[in-house]
């Protein structure tokens, strides 16, 4: 169609009436729960190379900046699979802590102001050798 | 032109949500030591304290608020964040507090409704 020099015509969408989720939508924690698992995993192979010959000697030494840039790409790997498992009119934020196994503690928590009907999260982590990694994957609905 | 200032209204603003979290952390932490029976009572209340004032804010807004508190022993430790929201509405502060014994860090995220 041709509307000559005019503005294009005004789009309008109509209601789906849809307040929340359906359950099919929902975010099924088991599978993100997964998925962090194995991209934790993945980055943290790096620093669990043994040596060869010597059982318990680590090749890998703590590098500040190194782990810096792990972080990072963790994040970022665990948000790109998380969209890929593919939840319709969700909000991600994903955080990430790396850090050194040196003997201390450390406590994460959390407090959320959501809608506990839509809104999931869904934390996990790996300790092995020298060093840590926490994750936790917030998904919050938007309509 | 109300649409003008809806839009304004509903932008998480940073530097309001500041001055909130440090204050909440000064007056749960004080100057303790670290204590390991403690740091759960600790992340509580440093967590309940700044949900409820982001609450008096009232703005219509969905929270995050994530605190980590870390003993001082020379490890390192790196925090990481990656967000797949609305950049215009949704926003985050984080903030890092240390005294002699211990780091805490907290984490605000705000969505738009």
């Amino acid at each position: 169609m041709d509307y000559g020099g005019a503005q294009e015509p005004i789009k309008v969408f109509e209601n789906t009436y849809q307040m929340g989720p359906r359950e099919d939508q929902k975010v099924s924690i088991p599978r993100v729960h997964e998925v962090i698992q194995r991209v934790l995993e993945d980055k943290l192979a790096v620093t669990l190379e043994k040596e060869a010959g010597k059982k318990d000697k680590h090749v890998w030494n703590y590098d500040h900046e190194e782990v810096g840039e792990l972080a990072r790409e963790a994040c970022e790997a665990i948000q790109q699979a998380v969209k890929e498992l593919g939840y319709a009119r969700y909000k991600l934020i994903v955080q990430v802590q790396m850090g050194e196994n040196n003997g201390q503690a450390l406590r994460t928590a959390s407090r959320c102001l959501w809608a506990p009907e839509s809104d999931v999260s869904v934390s996990g982590s790996f300790v092995k050798g020298r060093m840590f990694a926490t994750a936790t994957v917030f998904c919050l609905y938007h309509e | 032109m109300d649409e003008l200032q809806s839009s304004e209204e509903a932008a998480f603003v940073p530097e309001e949500v500041q001055t909130l979290v440090k204050e909440s952390i000064d007056h749960v932490m004080q100057s303790a030591t670290y204590t390991h029976s403690r740091v759960p009572q600790w992340t509580s209340d440093v967590i309940e304290n700044c949900m409820g004032r982001l609450k008096g804010l009232n703005k219509p807004f969905k929270y995050i608020v994530t605190c980590a508190i870390m003993q001082k022993t020379g490890a390192g430790l790196h925090m990481a964040s990656s967000c797949y929201w609305d950049n215009t509405s949704d926003g985050s502060y984080t903030t890092k507090w240390e005294n002699k014994t211990m780091y805490c860090i907290v984490s605000v995220f705000g969505l738009a409704l």
